[in-house]
C-alpha cells in the first residue's frame, strides 16, 4: 500500500510527460508489430515450406498447364513414365475440387497421407487430419463454416458425410502448387488464406467407388518428387533431364535461395521508412523520460532525507515507470491478438500481416530495451549527483 | 549520545584538496540543545550532513547512540535517518504541490509503522505544531512559518530522539523565528537532542550549548 501511495504520487507530479511517453510508445509498439507481422507475412510461406520437411525432393513445375482436362493426362503420363526410373520414390500432390456450403463456394482439398504429414496447417480448434483414420475426417477454414463446430458431421455432396475434428485459424497456410515460375520462391508454391473456405479431407479414409464419382476432383498441375534413399547423383539428373522437358525442377537449396532473396528485397523495400519513424519516436521516449527522472529527483532527495535509500529510489522510479509502459505493451497485444483484422484495415497500403500470440516477443524485447535504457539513467543521475547534492543545490 | 573523534571530510577538486572538516572532536549528550555556529564556508553544514548520516567522512569515528556510523550499510543509514534523526532545514525541503499530512507521513512510508495509523500519528504531530486545520492544505500555499512547522512536524512524526535544524529560522521574519525557536525550547523540554546550525547570535541564544566552528575545526 505505501509502494502504490510513493508510485502514485511519482505519477501525478509527471502525469503529462508520463501521458506522452505513453501515446508515443503505443504508436511505437503499434509499429513495430505491424512491421513484424509484416516479417511474418514476407517469410510465412518459407517457413511453411522448411516445416514441410522436404530437404531432398525436388519441386516439379509444369510449363503448359491451365486447363486440368489438358494436363490431367500429361501428368499421369509423366508419372507413369517416371516409375520406369530406378531411383523414383513417389510424387507429393493432391487433388482438389469444389462445393458449395449454404451458396457459398468452397475448395476442397483431398490429402493423401504424404500431404497430411508434409503439409499440416494451423489449427484454432479441434486436431489436424490424422493419416490412419478409419471414418472420413474433415478439417474447415473460413468464416462460412462459423456455425460448425468440431465433432459434427458435415454433407460434402456425392455421398460423402465426414466428421470435422478440426477447424483452421482464420490465418493458414496451404500449398497452391499452379504458379509457374523461372525464379521460384516458397510464396510461388504456397499461399496464405485470411478466412478462405477450406475443407481439407483425408483422401485415403474415402473408399475408391465413392472417391472415383466426385465430380471436378482435378490434381494440382505441379508437384514434388521424391527420390529413393540410395539414388545416385547420375540417377537423379537422368530424373530432372526427364522432367525439365516438361517443366522446371527446383531443389530445396535454389527455393530457399531466391525465398531469402525476396524476403530481402521486401524487407528493404518496406522497413527503412518505419525504422526510421520508430527510431524518432523512441529518442523522443527517451529524452522525455530523462525529463520525468531528472524532475523526480529533487523529491527523491527529500525522501532520501527521511529514510529512502538510493536504491529504493532507483527501484520505485523503474517500477512505476515499467508499469505505466507495460499499458502501451498490452493495448498492443491485445489489438494485435484479438483485432488482427483491425490492424489489417487500419493500414493505408493494405499490406498484409500475420499476427498472433507471438507478437509479445517485439513487444517485450522492445519494453526491456526501453526499461534498460531507463534503469541507467537515474543511476547515471546519481551517479554524478547524490541525493546531497539535490538538497545542497536547493539551499 | 553523539560523538565525533577526528572526524575529517575532505573535497577534491581538480587536484585541489579542501578540508571542509579538519579533525572535529565533538561530544553532545542526550537531551541537549546546542547550536553551531560559523561563518559561511565554515563547515557548519558539512558537520551537519555527516552528523545526519546524509554524507560520508574521510577519517575518524562517528558513534550515535553506541552505533558506529562510518561502518554501516546505507540501508541501515537509511534506517537510523528514519529512526533516530528528524531534520528540519532552511528551504523547509517539503515535497511541494503535496498536503501538509502527505508530508508529515511521508517519513512513515519507510517504516513498518501500519498504514492506517499513518494519518492519526501525523494528525497527532500537526496537532503539537498547533496547526491541524491545515492538514489537507498544499505546503505550497502555506506561510514560510507554517511550512516550518510541518517541517518539525514531518521530523518528529517517528519520534526520533535527534533533530538537526539547518538554519530553521533563515527564511522567516523575527516573530515567526521565535515561535519556531519556542516550538524547538518545547521539544528539548521533552528530551530529545536538538542540534541547530545558525550563523544568528539571537537564535543560538536559545541554546544551551553554543558551537563555534572556523574553517573545518572546533573552536
Amino acid at each position: 500500500m505505501k509502494i502504490l501511495i510513493l508510485m502514485y504520487s511519482f505519477i501525478r507530479k509527471n502525469i503529462i510527460p508520463i501521458f506522452i511517453i505513453i501515446a508515443i510508445m503505443t504508436v511505437v509498439l503499434f509499429l513495430a508489430v505491424s512491421l513484424y507481422g509484416q516479417y511474418k507475412h514476407y517469410t510465412a510461406t518459407k517457413e511453411f515450406y522448411i516445416k514441410a520437411n522436404l530437404k531432398d525432393d525436388v519441386y516439379f513445375t509444369l510449363m503448359h498447364h491451365g486447363d486440368p482436362e489438358v494436363y490431367t493426362p500429361l501428368i499421369n503420363e509423366i508419372v507413369h513414365n517416371l516409375e520406369s526410373y530406378s531411383g523414383f520414390n513417389k510424387i507429393i500432390q493432391y487433388n482438389a475440387s469444389y462445393i458449395g456450403y449454404n451458396s457459398m463456394p468452397a475448395n476442397v482439398y483431398y490429402y493423401n497421407n504424404d500431404m497430411l504429414n508434409h503439409f499440416k496447417s494451423d489449427i484454432k480448434q479441434g486436431r489436424w487430419l490424422s493419416s490412419n483414420s478409419v471414418d472420413i475426417e474433415v478439417v474447415l477454414g473460413g468464416s462460412i463454416f462459423s456455425e460448425v463446430s468440431v465433432g459434427d458431421k458435415i454433407d460434402l455432396g456425392n455421398g460423402i458425410t465426414a466428421k470435422v475434428v478440426g477447424k483452421l485459424n482464420d490465418i493458414f497456410l496451404y500449398p497452391s502448387f499452379t504458379s509457374f515460375s523461372t525464379n521460384l520462391s516458397s510464396n510461388k508454391m504456397f499461399k496464405i488464406a485470411y478466412e478462405t473456405a477450406i475443407v481439407y479431407i483425408n483422401k485415403e479414409s474415402i473408399k475408391p467407388d465413392i472417391y472415383n464419382n466426385i465430380d471436378m476432383t482435378v490434381p494440382l498441375s505441379n508437384f514434388f518428387i521424391s527420390f529413393k534413399e540410395n539414388i545416385t547423383q547420375t540417377e537423379k539428373d537422368e530424373i530432372i533431364n526427364y522432367l525439365e522437358t516438361y517443366g522446371l525442377c527446383n531443389d530445396y537449396d535454389t527455393i530457399i535461395k531466391n525465398s531469402n532473396a525476396e524476403i530481402d528485397y521486401w524487407v528493404r523495400m518496406a522497413f527503412p521508412f518505419p525504422l526510421f519513424i520508430i527510431t524518432i519516436l523512441t529518442l523522443s521516449i527517451i529524452c522525455v523520460s530523462a525529463v520525468i527522472i531528472k524532475r523526480s529527483m529533487n523529491e527523491q532527495s527529500k525522501y532520501y532525507l527521511i529514510g529512502c535509500t538510493k536504491k529504493r529510489s532507483i527501484a520505485l522510479i523503474i517500477s512505476t515507470l515499467t508499469i505505466l509502459f507495460s499499458i502501451p505493451c498490452i493495448i498492443n497485444i491485445i489489438c494485435a491478438v484479438f483485432f488482427p483484422n483491425f490492424l489489417r484495415q487500419t493500414n493505408p497500403h493494405t499490406i498484409d500481416y500475420i499476427l498472433d500470440i507471438s507478437c509479445v516477443y517485439p513487444v517485450f524485447i522492445y519494453l526491456i530495451f526501453i526499461i534498460a535504457i531507463l534503469t541507467i539513467m537515474p543511476i547515471a543521475f546519481y551517479h554524478k549527483h547524490s541525493p546531497l547534492s539535490f538538497y545542497r543545490r536547493n539551499l | 549520545m553523539i560523538n565525533l573523534k577526528g572526524v575529517s571530510k575532505i573535497y577534491r577538486i581538480n587536484d585541489i584538496s579542501f578540508h571542509a572538516l579538519d579533525h572535529v572532536n565533538l561530544e553532545i549528550n542526550d537531551g541537549e540543545m546546542i547550536a553551531i555556529q560559523g561563518r559561511s564556508g565554515a563547515g557548519k553544514s558539512t558537520l551537519l550532513h555527516i552528523l545526519g548520516c546524509l554524507d560520508t567522512f574521510d577519517t575518524g569515528t562517528y558513534t550515535l547512540n553506541s552505533i558506529d556510523i562510518g561502518s554501516q550499510s546505507t540501508a541501515k543509514l537509511a534506517h537510523i535517518r528514519n529512526s533516530t534523526i528528524g531534520f528540519v532545514l532552511q528551504d523547509f525541503s517539503l515535497i511541494n504541490h503535496k498536503t501538509a499530512l502527505y508530508n508529515v507521513k511521508a517519513p512513515m512510508l519507510f517504516n513498518k509503522t501500519p498504514f492506517f495509523e499513518m494519518k492519526k500519528k501525523a494528525m497527532g504531530a500537526l496537532y503539537d505544531m498547533g496547526i491541524p486545520e491545515q492538514a489537507e492544505k498544499d505546503v505550497l500555499k502555506m506561510s514560510g512559518g507554517q511550512r516550518q512547522r510541518v517541517a518539525i512536524a514531518r521530523a518528529i512524526v517517528n519520534d526520533t530522539p535527534v533533530i538537526l535544524a539547518d538554519e530553521p529560522t533563515g527564511n522567516l521574519d523575527s516573530t515567526t523565528a521565535d515561535e519556531i525557536m519556542q516550538i524547538f525550547v518545547k521539544l528539548h523540554k521533552q528530551g530529545k537532542t536538538i542540534i541547530i546550525v545558525t550563523h544568528d547570535d539571537h537564535i543560538a541564544s536559545f541554546c544551551d550549548r553554543i558551537i563555534k566552528i572556523s574553517d573545518g575545526k572546533i573552536v
